[in-house]
């Protein structure tokens, strides 16, 4: 399934992070995951100490931040928040809604030994 | 301990393969199509009815991506053109990795076609760059109007739709105007085509767009 690539290319990211300072192993990961990134948290966080292991982040913490959604119309300019990934603004109706926030999917920081 | 700052997309690595890619099929003059649907649409048959009628004027080849069977693939592989399948096995998707391994196995020199099918899902295949020009999105008449308000991302991540299976559209109630608001609004620079692979309406357009996007990276 999808969560299981994604938790993959965090190990991955991870790893070769690490590679390029002088620890040796990964101890936490932050992950910035956006409500509306398309990606479960929760059934990442589940595959990921599958997938860190035999790796230099094996035990490692997975850390999800989850980033709200939030858009903005270009009709009426006002904020809310976006069911999903098409934002259609409640108040006019407009379904040109500017995503501001929500589809983050990035390894926000490392911690590492 | 220490921390490291990183702010990497997940996708990034996707990224960098698909960007390989797409520069490799540029100096081999070939136009690469990443088709995004639902299970069912007619990928395969558009798939299979443009390569019969397209093979002899433009070198075509393939590279399909299921999940489990290669009936697909048997599908285009009697068609005489070169054919990969992808088996993704529990994957939703098909990432750049898979289409660098495959491209290398077709060894397709171009120029030329290069058809992509993705897996039937409209969900994650939006979110992995191929290496493709564009990426098409397929939705049948009688998958309803509401296919792109539901799935903004595949119709916004492609640049044409095509409306699939229009022979049916006497037996249905599908609110073709509606359907076209809904794609306009979630996508404004769609190009949309309407085609049955089934009678053989539209296929002309198609094939015009297909054949002047061949042309002008190929001059
Ligand atoms: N009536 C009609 N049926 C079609 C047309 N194109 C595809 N189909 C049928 O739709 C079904 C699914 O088509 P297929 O190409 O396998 O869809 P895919 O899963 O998107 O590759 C098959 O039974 C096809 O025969 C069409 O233009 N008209
Ligand atoms: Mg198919
Ligand atoms: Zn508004
Ligand atoms: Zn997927």
């Amino acid at each position: 399934m999808h969560e299981m690539s994604v938790a993959m290319s965090i190990v991955d990211i991870a790893v070769s992070q690490l590679k390029e300072s002088d620890a040796a192993r990964v101890l936490k990961v932050n992950v910035a995951v956006g409500e509306l990134s398309g990606v479960e948290a929760s059934a990442v966080e589940f595959c990921y100490s599958a997938c860190a292991r035999g790796t230099a982040a094996e035990g490692s913490e997975l850390v999800i931040e989850r980033v709200a959604a939030r858009a903005v119309c270009p009709e009426c300019s006002c904020e809310f928040h976006p069911e999903h990934s098409l934002a259609i603004c409640p108040q006019c109706g407009d379904f040109g809604g500017k995503i501001v926030s929500g589809e983050e999917l990035y390894v926000d920081q490392i911690s590492v030994e | 301990m220490k921390i490291i700052d990183v702010k990497k997309d997940v996708l990034s690595k996707n990224d960098e393969i698909a960007a390989g890619i797409r520069g490799k099929l540029k100096d081999k003059g070939i136009l690469a199509l990443n088709f995004i649907s639902s299970p069912g649409s007619g990928k395969t048959t558009l798939l299979v009815k443009t390569i019969e009628d397209l093979k002899s004027r433009i070198p075509i080849a393939v590279i399909e991506g299921d999940q489990q069977t290669d009936n697909d693939a048997k599908r285009i592989a009697a068609t005489g053109v070169p054919v990969i399948q992808i088996n993704t096995q529990s994957s939703c998707h098909l990432d750049a990795a898979m289409v660098e391994g495959a491209l290398e196995k077709l060894g397709f020199v171009g120029p030329g076609l290069l058809f992509i099918e993705n897996v039937g899902n409209l969900v994650c295949p939006a979110s992995y760059d191929l290496g493709e020009e564009m990426k098409v999105a397929l939705v049948s008449v009688t998958e309803g109007e509401d296919k792109p308000v539901k799935y903004p991302k595949a119709f916004r991540s492609s640049s044409a739709m095509v409306i699939t299976k229009t022979d049916l559209l006497p037996h249905l109630d599908l609110d073709m105007a509606r359907l076209l608001d809904y794609s306009t609004k979630v996508n404004p620079a769609l190009k949309v085509f309407h085609l049955s692979a089934k009678s053989g309406d539209g296929l002309d357009d198609w094939y015009g767009f297909l054949l002047s996007m061949y042309h002008s990276l190929n001059p």
